[in-house]
C-alpha cells in the first residue's frame, strides 16, 4: 500500500500543480494524508485527515484496525474540525502567498539565492513547501557530526536550524532551512549562516580549496538547475 | 529527569495511600512509609529506544536555555507559520468562533459530517475516485494519523519504505509500531526524485508499503506523474 503525505499540496511555486498519487490508480490501496496546518497556516488548530482510496477489498481488517484506534481516542479536537469546511471551500489565500509577488515565494527566492552564493553550498530550488535542504561540499566543510555543527552555529550566531541527519539523511553534509521569516529577518539569518561558514572555512583552512573548486562547483550547480527546469 | 520520575512515582504512591487513608485505615502508616521508601529509577519504555525526533531535539533544548538567558535567536527549525506573522484566514477564524457553541461534545470518532463532506469534495477536486464519508478519518493533525496508521498496520519485524531524507515522524512512527523503516534514496542530482531502483532494491518479503512525502519536506521537491506511476507500478507488482 502507498501512504501519501500531501500536507503541502497547495504550497506550490512557479505555477506548478500537484498530482495526488491516489488519483492515478484504482487497483492499489492508498492512504492519503492532508490537513489545515500548512495550506491554511493553522498548525495550532490540529486539524488533519486521512483518506482511504483505491483497492480496499483485501484491506477490511486493516481498515477495522484504523477505525478501532480512532474510536479509542474518541474524536479529534472539535474546534479544529470546525475550521475544515470553511477552509476547503473558501477563498484560497495561500495562492496569493505563493504567487511570484507573494511573501512565501519572495522569501524562497531570497533564501535560495543567498544560500547558493555561499562557497561550497549548493541547493536544489524548492518547487513547493516551506524548506530548503542545502548541501555542504564535504571537501570544504569536513563535518563529522552535523548535530555538533548545528549547535556551534547556534552558539556562535544564534540561528537555529536542523541538521540533515535529523531527517534520516545518511551523511553529515546537509541541513534544513525554514524560509518563513520576513525578508529582513531572513536576510539577517542568511548573513549569519554565511559568516559562520566563512569562519568554519578559515578554521579548517579550506579557503584555498574554495577557489580551486569554485568553477567545478558552479558547473555542478548549472547541471542541477537544468534538471530542475 | 530522574528526579521528576521519582517524584511522579512518589505522587502515585501517595495518591494510593491517601485513598486508603480516607477509608480511615492507615493514615499514620502512610505518612511514615512514604518518607522511607526508596524509589526505583523509572525508565522510558524500550519501545522508544530507537525512536528519534530531532526537530524538537537537544539543540532546541539548548536554544531554549539561551532564550531564557535573554538572547534572541532566529529560529529556522520548524515549519510553524504563525509566529512569523502568517495569520489564519479571517473567514476561518470567524466561522470557528461562530460555531464554538456546538463544539463541547465529542463527535463521531471519524469526525464531523460536514467537515468530512468537505474533505470528500476536496478528494474529488484532486481526482481521487470512489471516496465516501466513511473512508475519511479526521485527526488531531496529520501527526496523530501517521502514528495511528502505522500502529494499525505493523507487526514486529515488518518493514516500511520511507524516503531519505524524510519528515522524521514517519520513521519514528514506524519504529514505535514495532516496524523497521527502510530508507530509500531521493536523489539530489535529479532534483530529489525518489530513486525507483533503490526502492526496488530495498523491498523484502516483510515490506508492507511505501511512504511518499509529496510535496516534500525537507527537500521542496514536487513529484511528476511519471515518478508517481513508477511507484504505483512497484506497489502493484509486489501486491501491496
Ligand atoms: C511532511 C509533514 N507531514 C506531517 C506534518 C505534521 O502536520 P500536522 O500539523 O497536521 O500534524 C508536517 C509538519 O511539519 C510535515 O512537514
Amino acid at each position: 500500500m502507498i501512504f501519501a503525505d500531501e500536507i503541502y499540496d497547495k504550497v506550490l511555486y512557479d505555477g506548478n500543480t500537484h498530482t495526488s498519487v491516489a488519483s492515478l490508480a484504482d487497483d492499489v490501496l492508498f492512504v492519503t494524508f492532508n490537513g489545515l496546518s500548512k495550506n491554511y497556516r493553522t498548525c495550532g488548530y490540529r486539524a488533519g485527515w486521512l483518506v482511504i482510496s483505491g483497492e480496499k477489498r483485501h484491506a477490511k481488517d486493516y481498515i477495522e484496525g484504523l477505525n478501532m484506534l480512532a474510536s479509542m481516542r474518541l474524536c479529534a479536537n472539535v474546534p479544529g474540525q470546525l475550521a475544515i469546511q470553511t477552509a476547503l471551500g473558501g477563498y484560497q489565500s495561500i495562492d496569493d502567498l505563493v504567487a511570484p509577488t507573494g511573501r512565501l515565494c519572495k522569501q524562497r527566492d531570497l533564501a535560495y539565492k543567498m544560500l547558493s552564493e555561499i562557497p561550497g553550498v549548493s541547493c536544489v530550488k524548492p518547487k513547493a513547501g516551506l524548506y530548503l535542504f542545502p548541501r555542504l561540499d564535504p571537501k570544504i566543510y569536513p563535518i563529522e557530526d552535523d548535530q555538533q555543527f548545528i549547535l556551534d552555529l547556534l552558539l556562535e550566531e544564534r540561528v537555529l536550524l536542523v541538521q540533515g541527519t535529523g531527517f534520516n539523511w545518511h551523511a553529515p553534509d546537509h541541513f534544513r532551512v525554514v524560509f518563513l521569516p520576513n525578508v529582513d529577518d531572513l536576510t539577517e539569518a542568511m548573513t549569519r549562516i554565511a559568516r559562520f561558514l566563512e569562519n568554519y572555512r578559515k578554521q579548517h583552512s579550506t579557503i584555498s580549496l574554495v577557489s580551486n573548486t569554485s568553477s567545478k562547483e558552479l558547473a555542478h550547480k548549472d547541471k542541477k538547475q537544468n534538471v530542475q527546469a | 529527569m530522574l528526579e521528576k520520575s521519582v517524584d511522579y512515582h512518589g505522587f502515585q504512591m501517595l495518591a494510593r495511600f491517601n485513598c486508603m487513608a480516607t477509608q480511615g485505615k492507615i493514615a499514620h502508616f502512610a505518612n511514615t512509609f512514604i518518607l522511607r521508601v526508596t524509589m526505583q529509577p523509572l525508565s522510558k519504555s524500550s519501545k522508544l529506544n530507537n525512536v528519534c525526533y530531532d526537530i524538537r531535539g537537544p539543540v532546541l533544548a539548548r536554544a531554549k536555555e539561551m532564550e531564557e538567558e535573554g538572547q534572541r535567536i532566529i529560529k529556522l527549525n520548524i515549519g510553524n507559520p504563525a509566529p512569523f506573522g502568517f495569520e489564519a484566514p479571517e473567514e476561518i477564524l470567524q466561522d470557528v468562533i461562530r460555531n464554538m457553541d456546538g463544539a463541547s461534545g465529542y463527535t463521531d470518532s471519524k469526525g464531523l459530517f460536514a467537515a468530512r463532506k468537505a474533505i470528500m469534495h476536496y478528494t474529488q477536486q484532486k481526482n481521487i475516485r470512489g471516496v465516501g464519508i466513511d473512508d475519511i478519518i479526521i485527526g488531531n493533525g496529520v501527526s496523530e494519523l501517521i502514528v495511528m496508521s502505522m500502529q494499525a498496520l505493523l507487526n514486529n519485524g515488518d518493514q516500511v519504505l520511507v524516503p531519505m531524507p524524510d519528515y522524521p515522524l514517519w520513521t519514528a512512527a514506524v519504529t514505535l509500531a514495532g516496524g523497521t523503516a527502510r530508507h530509500y534514496l531521493c536523489d539530489e542530482q535529479s532534483g530529489w526524485m525518489p530513486d525507483l531502483k533503490d526502492i526496488e532494491n530495498k523491498i523484502t518479503a516483510n515490506t508492507r508499503g511505501i511512504v511518499l512525502i509529496n510535496p516534500n519536506n525537507p527537500t521542496g521537491a514536487l513529484y511528476p506523474p511519471e515518478i508517481l506511476q513508477g511507484i504505483i507500478e512497484i506497489a502493484r507488482h509486489h501486491g501491496w
